[in-house]
């Protein structure tokens, strides 16, 4: 009983009630080791999780979801062999588990190591192709191998499967963001943020600052990057006095104004929305 | 099924856990202001902050010595004019901040997104290490260059 109310209680993100409702139950049930385990990764408290999957596996050391946990733990402690050799343990018993096989290829993925972590997901979409974790997981290695196009087409693939998926509007938003389309970024920024505020609040806030309407001449740094566009303004103070010495004096108090204003605006703004 | 390749463990063990990376924006101060020297050490490191494998490490030595070989033969062909010490820093910032848009921002960008994506984001700062290299390594870089093309 206390089994399911903690599984309730934690789908709607209420770990320390899913804590409480599990005080009483039986300490032999490997189940009640996870879900404590899993209140804890939701408080992001590590070291405690750690210890609760561990006793966990102590009863049950054939478990792959307890695995899969220790292995997320300890990639957020830092270690990320230690993380692996977890995630491998978990695949070994469960190979087909398409959801491991994409924690797995994060992982590789954040040691840059991107040729492997698509390799695995092209596994994971042969065992389950229509899994949210799967399609989350490719869009995010496009977007972070700079395919832009690729990623867009995988995240909309992701909101066609489920319109409600946070992590799609969110990716939807930085995509948007990126290629310029700044009314498209605030509208998925925000919708991520409605669907899962504590994940997405805070990224759909620096969002709304990045595309206000006071930020608009700040655009051409935000979609070419802020190394292009100093290097254009760099080698227009060096030229233009060559060239035609009028211009040059306008362009360079221009100029002047502008990289004062990409300074002074965003802070502002961000005051402003407060 | 779980023999193969694609299931080895292929992340190093060195049984310690690695300080936090260091920004790329960040690396771009270093690279301009130093040079190419000072920026290729920093990224190098950051590489293995990162986790990086061998693969992308070489890549970076690689693309810092070819902007070093850039900006020694910038400083041997191109005139120094009447003030010799600021065209051989306008050379060095030149080739710094093309080797870190074209190759050094590249190369550990995948990386650094997926481990911002796992939703870790907190860095390491970079003004120490930073203002070193590139007070330091960046004299060293630009002497050794003006002396070489002196020969």
């Amino acid at each position: 009983m206390s089994i399911e109310r903690a599984i309730a209680l934690l789908q709607i993100q209420r770990p320390q009630e899913a804590l409480t409702a599990l005080t009483g139950s039986d300490p032999e049930d490997w189940r009640t080791w996870y879900l404590r385990a899993m209140a804890m990764a939701s408080l992001e408290q590590w070291k405690e999780t750690e210890r609760l999957v561990r006793n966990g596996l102590a009863i049950a050391p054939m478990e792959d979801e307890l695995l899969s946990l220790l292995s997320t733990c300890r990639a957020e402690q830092g270690d990320l062999a230690g993380a692996e050799a977890a995630i491998l343990d978990a695949l070994r018993i469960d190979a087909s588990n398409a959801q491991h096989l994409s924690q797995y290829a994060l992982l590789v993925g954040r040691v840059g190591q991107l040729d492997k972590a698509e390799a695995l997901l092209a596994r994971a979409s042969e065992e389950d192709a229509g899994d949210g974790t799967v399609l989350r997981a490719r869009a995010l290695l496009e977007y972070a191998r700079g395919n832009g196009k690729l990623a867009e087409l995988r995240t909309r693939e992701l909101l066609s499967l489920n319109p409600e998926d946070p992590y799609g509007h969110h990716l939807t938003a930085r995509l948007a963001e990126d290629r310029g389309s700044l009314f498209a970024a605030r509208r998925h920024a925000v919708d991520a943020a409605h669907l899962d505020a504590e994940g997405f609040g805070g990224s759909a806030r620096e969002t709304l600052v990045r595309t206000h309407w006071l930020l608009w001449p700040l655009w051409p740094v935000q979609r070419f990057g802020a190394v292009p566009i100093w290097l254009f303004g760099v080698a227009m103070l060096f030229l233009l006095p060559r060239i035609h010495r009028p211009t040059a004096f306008w362009f360079t108090w221009i100029w002047l104004g502008y990289v004062i204003y990409s300074w002074v605006a965003p802070p502002l703004v961000r005051r402003l929305m407060r | 099924m779980s023999n193969d390749d694609l299931l080895q463990p292929t992340i190093a063990t060195d049984g310690r856990v690695r300080p936090k990376p260091w920004r790329i924006q960040s690396q771009f101060y270093v690279c301009f202001f130093g040079g190419p020297i000072p920026g290729t050490l920093i990224a190098f490191l950051n590489a293995k902050r990162l986790h990086l494998g061998a693969g992308a490490r070489r890549n970076i030595v690689l693309a810092g010595l070819a902007a070093t070989v850039a900006f020694a033969l910038l400083v041997y062909f191109a005139p120094l004019g009447e003030r010799p010490g600021r065209t051989v820093r306008t050379w060095a910032h030149l080739t710094g901040a093309l080797l870190w848009w074209l190759a050094l921002s590249r190369i550990q960008r995948p990386a650094d997104l997926m481990r911002n994506a796992a939703g870790d984001a907190e860095y390491a700062s970079l003004w120490g290490p930073g203002l070193a290299s590139s007070l330091l390594l960046g004299a060293i870089q630009n002497l050794g260059v003006w002396a070489l093309t002196r020969l």
